[in-house]
């Protein structure tokens, strides 16, 4: 790696554009490898694969409880502290994956169990995070009446 | 799952509409935006219209994908 410094011979920026990039980047200490040598940049990757692993091991907990996980498919292999939801799922957990959040609603329906709807995105999912609540709250005045 | 995929609508009732792209026919949920009449082109994250785009953005977009498409193995 320093023989590779030792190559580059005027400053580099260099910008990723996913979340794992910027974890790859932290873990293999790249940062002070090219101390000096290449500038990293933080480009618009969205926030999935940077979800701190306790936030995965909440999930895994709540799918070893029996509660029915629906989520976007970019979840599945982001790792917990010991396990990621794709093991999970493996393992026979109710984990699925949607394209679109709203048919989190059908999955509900078709179970008895408690069912999550993770929301894990950035700007352009929370709209249609928000479309899902409003549908639930909507259902959910309409068993009241 | 950041992809946004331009579509071109080709029917509506109400805030759901049928769109083409690729050859593709998709459910797009209209809810977000207003004022979207057939033959528009919208982006769909995730099965929503996000944002209306203008036809010649939406070809060129559409001709980078084809590009993209092309070139992979």
């Amino acid at each position: 790696m320093s023989f590779l410094a030792r190559e580059i011979h005027s400053p580099l920026n260099l910008m990723e554009v996913c979340g794992t990039h910027t974890v790859a980047i932290l873990r293999f200490g790249f940062k002070s490898y090219f101390k000096g040598k290449i500038n990293f940049l933080s480009g618009p990757g969205c926030p999935v694969c940077v979800t701190p692993p306790e936030e995965i091991d909440r999930i895994i907990a709540l799918a070893e409880r029996g509660v029915t996980i629906v989520t976007f498919g970019d979840l599945l292999k982001v790792p917990g502290s010991g396990s990621s939801l794709a093991a999970k799922r493996a393992e026979g957990a109710a984990v699925h994956v949607v394209y679109n959040p709203l048919e989190a609603l059908a999955i509900a329906g078709r179970t008895k169990n408690e069912t999550v709807f993770i929301g894990i995105g950035f700007e352009t999912t929370a709209p249609l995070v928000a479309a899902l609540v409003e549908e639930i709250v909507r259902a959910s005045c309409r068993e009241r009446v | 799952m950041c992809l946004g995929v331009p579509f071109r609508i080709v029917a509506i009732e109400g805030t759901k509409a049928r769109g083409e792209a690729f050859g593709l026919t998709k459910e797009i949920d209209l809810r977000l935006l207003e004022q979207v009449e057939i033959g528009d082109y919208v982006l769909v994250h995730a099965g929503f219209a996000i944002q209306k785009i203008e036809p010649e953005e939406a070809e060129e977009d559409v001709g980078l994908f084809r590009e993209f498409l092309a070139a992979s193995p």
